[in-house]
């Protein structure tokens, strides 16, 4: 066979892999700025420390942003983009590899609050003004908050902040009069009233809620289109589904933000390429001013071996998220704890990180706690930390027991590494005996289904940390947690575990007042005891992988954002 | 034929109305639920409810369907109260997902399948029935063998292999060809028609590559049964030019099935080229439809199955017309 040939089906072979998302090669990623530090983990921000202005940086994308609107975002994408266009009161300021700090932006410090705890008032800053010119009002702060409660119109308002305030009837500002649970006294000053007390409050604050909207530029629906920047940019043109351009917004004080370092000129959005030709288009720097915010970084488990290649690597910011994946076990339907731990002891979770594309991808963890948490004690389990099975402690656990013969697993069909999961899991029960059926479920439904009547026994998830990364409570709480009343699970806690003293101690931890180190501990103190009843099985922490062009300088991969983040990204011309 | 194309077109708004309303039917009894896509991972019971009335999906089925035609021929008022919009004829509805106007989605998303579909119907037309015709002249010769063996080989290939395998050895490797831009809609644009036709050669190739080994064997089929009839051996005896034996007499006769081809092809190529439009990543119809069945969005679903429908009915009653035109055998009745 002569050499062209070779190359060709070589090629051929490459773009088969692509499309059966067959997994690479299972190599760690070699961490540090020249690969030299021992943790294969480390975050890697490409070309530090570049501070020119000026410049356009291509950003491709394989789809438009579900919206713009920072009334009506939960998508990690819109907060990236959204850093660039709007402010809120506090940020959410990333550094590659940990969990975002929770700093200033338009208010003067991170919050005071009251006594009681129930209470937090902020003040603006001097000189914020709208890209228009006309000044930021605390008005215009509660008014952007209000219309997140307006949820028969933005299907997708954040909640966040909203479920911790006194105001929980408030139907927005378009068919309600006024959100009593903020004052705002003065143009200056926003006060907040809670339900109970919230240590983790200056996190909510920083969510889009806050973001300002001029009332009188409140286009209701039609907002997305033209968000009124209080940001470094402003939109300057956006072509539905093709393209989005931000240019400068002369109107914002840098000496205001010292959070944005607003290099780049502008930036412009392409918002329809296909992830395998983004893939191609930065690995092979065809665009020297390109980067990506789709989800790892638009990388194919094929392109494994090109991420290897020195001069790609040179190009690669990589770091972790605050993402970790589980599978879930469903206690109502697999009742007794022992016969859940059997099943967590029995999975080859070193299996299902192939299935992920390898460690490249993302570190086996047995807990869902991770060190970069605020007060976490340690974490007990008796789950491999190799990801190897444990067969035989698994079969005798479940020696006399009433164990299920059959159970199912559900995926969401739309990925085919979940279905591969599922494959291997399958393995792994029928070594105990059990049935695994694999059952597709529709993706754009699939955490719905979850929380419905249809839960399978068996399912896979993923928390990124939520408002906070950095603290135990906001991972806990949402997957183990109770209800806002106590009397039965969350809504989010997909094991629907709930256990009568466990359950209410965390009910009652909810309205606790405290520091931020003492509230840790006490919620991962419970997450141990919940834990060892086997709700869950901790599989992999997600570490991302984005290749830039040549050009672009401070590429960091945001904690929270999942992508490079653009506040700090800068281009070379 | 005004009665003819009056009963055919009628005939299409019927069938569009039937398919309208099994895409309805299929889509609100079907598994997903567009308000629980819409609301996302972090949603609650009562806020999917309050996504449902959002979207309009807590009416009774017949009064959605029944909404959705009326946008066909008024205006409608769509959107929560206090937060209405009106969406002007023709009224598709807005994405659950964007809050996009539907009509405007498609009509910024058709240029680019039109864009595509042009180039890949000449470049597969011209070289299927062009080695077609060559390969029934040359009938059992080498020539004719190895048209037939590469036309087995073109139609034996998934458009996801030959798409990636082009991109990777024309754009990545060679560099010959730039990487498909969305900038580029049509010829007439400011970048021009150099730039139009290097942007889409490649999917133009990826696509001809398909279907053009179909219309080589099916020219060349066609061609060898019309050289043997009595009519061609005449042409032959009265001593015309093999040229004009051929063209005038030959293809003429032989070209009926080719144009019924034609017209259903291109029909459903113009309802959006999925697979094609994803690998080159050009986003007409094929690409919004694929982003709008994954998201459970329900107006743009609608609306393209029901573009897609009418592209297909429209172009074969197309092809009745032109039958009249081109073979005389054929009388419209």
């Amino acid at each position: 066979m002569n050499s062209r040939a070779t190359k060709l089906l070589s090629v051929a072979a490459v773009a088969a892999l692509a499309l059966t998302g067959c997994a690479g090669g299972s190599k760690a990623p070699q961490g540090g700025q020249d690969g030299a530090q021992a943790d294969p983990y480390a975050p890697v921000i490409v070309q530090s420390g570049f501070a020119e202005k000026g410049g356009n940086v291509n950003v491709l994308m394989s789809a438009d942003f579900a919206t713009l609107d920072p009334g009506n975002s939960n998508y990690v994408q819109t907060a990236n983009v959204g850093q660039l266009y709007y402010r809120t009161l506090t940020m959410a300021k990333e550094t590659a590899g940990q969990p975002p700090k929770i700093v200033p932006d338009l208010a003067t410090d991170t919050g005071k609050v009251s006594k009681d705890g129930k209470t937090w008032t902020y003040t603006l800053k001097d000189g914020l003004k709208f890209e228009d010119g006309t000044p930021i009002t605390s008005k215009d702060i509660k008014y952007g908050v209000e219309r997140t409660y307006a949820r028969d119109v933005y299907t997708q308002a954040p909640q966040e902040l909203n479920s911790a305030l006194t105001d929980d009837g408030y139907k927005g500002p378009y068919s309600d009069d006024d959100l009593e649970a903020i004052e705002t006294p003065d143009d200056k000053t926003i006060v907040f009233h809670l339900k109970q007390p919230f240590a983790e409050f200056p996190a909510l604050v920083s969510r889009s809620n806050t973001a300002p909207v001029p009332e009188k530029k409140d286009t209701k629906l039609d907002y997305t289109n033209h968000p009124v920047s209080s940001g470094p940019y402003k939109v300057k043109s956006y072509d539905r589904g093709r393209e989005l351009v931000l240019e400068r917004n002369e109107n914002w004080d840098p000496a205001t933000d010292p959070n944005r370092s607003a290099l780049p000129d502008t930036f412009t959005f392409s918002l329809s390429s296909s992830q395998a030709t983004i893939s191609q288009k930065l690995i092979s720097d065809a665009d020297p001013n390109a980067i990506t915010l789709d989800s790892n970084g638009a990388m194919q488990a094929s392109d494994t071996a090109s991420l290897n290649d020195a001069k790609v690597k040179a190009r690669t910011a990589s770091g972790f998220l605050g993402c970790i994946d589980v599978i879930d076990l469903n206690t109502e339907t697999i009742k007794d704890p022992d016969v859940r731990k059997a099943i967590a002891l029995a999975m080859d979770r070193e299996a299902i990180q192939v299935q992920y594309g390898g460690a490249r991808f993302g570190q086996l963890v047995t807990s869902q706690l991770t060190p970069q948490m605020v007060g976490v004690t340690e974490q007990k389990t008796d789950l491999s930390a190799d990801g190897k099975p444990k067969l035989e402690e698994a079969k005798a656990l479940l020696e006399g027991k009433d164990v299920p013969k059959n159970l199912v697993y559900g995926y969401a069909n739309s990925t085919e590494r979940y279905k591969n999961v599922g494959t291997v899991l399958q393995q792994n029960l029928k070594e105990l005996g059990i049935e695994l059926e694999l059952r597709p479920i529709p993706a754009a439904n699939y955490y719905s289904t979850l929380a419905g009547k249809e839960m399978p026994d068996i399912a896979r998830s993923g928390w990124c940390g939520g408002a906070d990364s950095s603290s135990a409570r906001m991972t806990v709480d949402p997957n183990l947690g109770p209800s806002l009343d106590g009397k039965t699970y969350g809504f989010s806690n997909i094991p629907r575990f709930y256990d009568k003293d466990l359950s209410k101690k965390m009910y009652e931890l909810r309205g606790a007042n405290g520091t931020p180190e003492e509230l840790g501990a006490k919620w991962s103190e419970i997450y141990n005891e919940v834990m060892a009843t086997y709700p869950l099985v901790p599989t992999m922490h997600s570490y991302t992988n984005s290749v830039v062009g040549s050009n672009i300088r401070n590429a960091q991969v945001g904690y929270f954002f999942g992508a490079i983040d653009l506040s700090t990204v800068g281009v070379a011309k | 034929m005004v009665s003819f194309l009056f009963r055919r077109f009628g005939a299409m708004l019927l069938l569009l109305l039937v398919v309208s309303f099994i895409t309805f039917t299929l889509f609100h009894f079907g598994p997903a639920d567009p308000a629980s896509a819409a609301c996302g991972q972090e949603c609650t019971p009562d806020r999917v409810e309050q996504a449902r009335v959002a979207l309009g999906l807590d009416k009774p089925f017949f009064v959605q369907y029944f909404a959705f035609l009326s946008g066909l021929v008024g205006p409608r008022m769509l959107g929560a109260p206090g937060a209405e919009q009106m969406c002007a004829w023709p009224c598709l509805g807005k994405s659950f997902q964007t809050n996009e106007n539907v009509t405007d989605m498609i009509a910024n998303a058709l240029p680019y399948t039109l864009s595509l579909a042009i180039g890949a119907v000449l470049m597969w037309t011209i070289v299927g029935v062009g080695f077609g015709l060559l390969a029934a002249m040359r009938k059992g010769k080498l020539t004719d063998r190895f048209i037939v063996g590469a036309s087995s080989i073109g139609v034996s290939l998934p458009i996801p292999v030959t798409g990636l395998v082009l991109l990777l050895v024309f754009v990545g490797t060679l560099g010959w060809f730039p990487f498909t831009t969305n900038q580029i809609v049509s010829p007439f644009g400011e970048a021009g028609f150099g730039a139009w036709v290097t942007n889409y050669f490649l999917a133009w190739v990826a696509l001809a590559v398909l279907f053009s080994a179909q219309y080589v064997r099916i020219t060349r089929n066609n061609m060898i049964e019309t050289f043997s009839e009595d009519f061609m051996r005449t042409a032959r005896a009265k001593g015309l030019s093999r040229r004009k034996i051929v063209f005038k007499h030959g293809v003429r006769a032989g070209i009926t099935p080719i144009i019924t081809m034609l017209g259903l092809d291109l029909g459903a190529l113009l309802g959006g080229a999925v697979l094609t439009e994803q690998i080159f990543s050009v986003p007409g119809l094929g690409f919004t439809a694929v982003k709008a069945a994954t998201s459970g969005d329900l107006p743009v679903t609608m609306a393209i199955t029901m573009l897609a429908a009418f592209f297909i009915i429209f172009f074969n009653v197309l092809v009745d017309i032109a039958y009249a035109f081109i073979d005389p055998r054929v009388k419209v009745n």
